[in-house]
């Protein structure tokens, strides 16, 4: 004979459920019998270091972003399959130290010259899944569709934020701050040239 | 009865074909739209020295269970089929910085041809964090349902801040000690200081970071995550 596990169960909560009415038609006050519980934290699991390397990013001007990715599925008998995420991400713009010849900063007398890179956007990576929420779900959903919908986001985070106006206030902001700091340390007169960005985001 | 057994017949086949052609249309019909909803621009002087990428698999189990009492007869019973289980790889970026916005002449101390220039403490910050949505896996019982995108969302969340948690067990401060001396030595030996004149010394701490750096212990993680999303 075929072993049906989940009849067991059934049985049982139609056991509890007369139990309740039995209960309750003798005037017991009962109360509900059962509850079900389940957790909702995650488990203890480690966490490995892929790597940790030296890195020269000095950043002036971040953008903190955050872009609503819709997306519709349509049936023809049925309603349609939605889901709606708000995507979190901070675009770091700045200049990488990797970039810069060994003669970036030269020094005469009290004067310090400097001749910098194009600011750009210093990680490509910038988007924070952790910090990005569900704001509504309808149907299923692929993981290839949920990785579309996160380059979307990234593809529309760049757009939107790298902007030449962004990376102008980017680069005076750079020049201030080389400037004071350059003049903390004691030179009079701070030249500084910054690379000109490109205009494609 | 024949007549009955025509019409269930013909009800199924219905529902088949009409379920074959609602298949067939889910492909092309898609739509998909973006909307702005925040963007805060903030000036910055902060010079990253570290990168650490951290890699977790997240894992909920999720068994429910039968609980209460019955005539004074408490009971706990996991139901077999009410389990289900994910598992959610997540890839973390963190960085650590040193903020150069506060950094005046009170942080540069020039005398008998030696520098020393003390630095804010490193911070840390988590710049990114990506699922690898393709090595999701989850397995669920009969009486549950999928593990909504709102859950997994929580999951990720959780995730992380275990890894900022342990924090302290990776040593990425220290690092960021060493890689910000080692960043600015050169410079600052290109002004002219002999290497053994240049002395760097971090705020929060007395140790001293030479050009070959000694161990240091502690320093502030500050980190702007919120707790709730």
């Amino acid at each position: 004979m075929k072993k049906r596990p989940y009849l067991r169960i059934i049985l049982y909560i139609a056991f509890l459920v007369a139990m309740y009415l039995i209960l309750t038609w003798l005037g017991k006050g009962a109360k509900i019998p059962f509850s079900l519980y389940h957790n909702k934290a995650i488990d203890k699991t480690p966490a490995h270091i892929i790597h940790m390397e030296k890195i020269g990013e000095w950043e002036f001007l971040s953008i903190r972003d955050e872009e609503l990715v819709d997306t519709v599925k349509k049936h023809f008998f049925r309603p349609g399959d939605q889901l709606a995420r708000i995507y979190s991400g901070t675009l770091r713009l700045g200049i990488n130290f990797d970039q810069c010849d060994s003669l970036w900063a030269t020094y005469l007398g009290d004067s310090a010259i400097l001749s910098l890179p194009a600011i750009d956007l210093l990680d490509q990576n910038f988007i924070d899944e952790a910090r990005s929420r569900s704001f509504f779900e309808r149907g299923e959903w692929s993981a290839e569709e949920r990785e579309e919908m996160y380059q979307r986001a990234q593809t529309r985070m760049k757009a939107r934020c790298l902007t030449p106006e962004n990376k102008k206030r980017a680069e005076e902001n750079a020049r201030t701050q080389l400037e004071a700091l350059f003049r903390t340390m004691g030179y009079r007169v701070v030249e500084i040239t910054i690379a000109p960005s490109s205009s494609q985001p | 009865m024949r007549s009955i057994k025509y019409f269930v017949l013909s009800t199924l086949l219905c529902t088949t074909a009409c379920r074959q052609k609602e298949n067939i249309s889910e492909v092309p019909t898609s739509q998909d739209d973006t909307t702005l909803l925040i963007q805060r621009i903030s000036e910055q002087s902060r010079l990253y020295t570290t990168e650490c990428l951290v890699h977790k698999i997240v894992t909920h189990d999720d068994v429910l269970r039968l609980q209460g009492s019955i005539l004074g007869m408490k009971y706990d019973h996991a139901l077999d089929l009410g389990d289900r289980k994910i598992a959610i790889p997540i890839d973390v970026t963190l960085k650590a910085y040193i903020d150069f916005s506060s950094f005046d002449e009170g942080n540069v101390e020039k005398k008998d041809g030696f520098i020393h220039i003390t630095l804010p403490d490193p911070e840390v910050e988590v710049t990114a964090s990506k699922v690898e949505h393709k090595q999701v896996r989850q397995y669920t019982g009969f009486l549950r349902s999928r593990y909504s995108d709102s859950e997994m969302s929580d999951f990720t969340r959780q995730g992380v801040e275990s890894i900022i948690q342990s924090l302290p067990e990776m040593g990425l401060i220290q690092k960021a000690r060493e890689n910000a001396a080692t960043l600015l030595m050169p410079i600052i030996q290109r002004m002219g200081y002999e290497a053994d004149h240049i002395v760097i010394t971090f705020r929060n701490d007395l140790e001293k970071t030479s050009p070959v750096p000694t161990p240091m212990e502690g320093g502030t993680i500050l980190l702007n995550y919120p707790t709730q999303p």
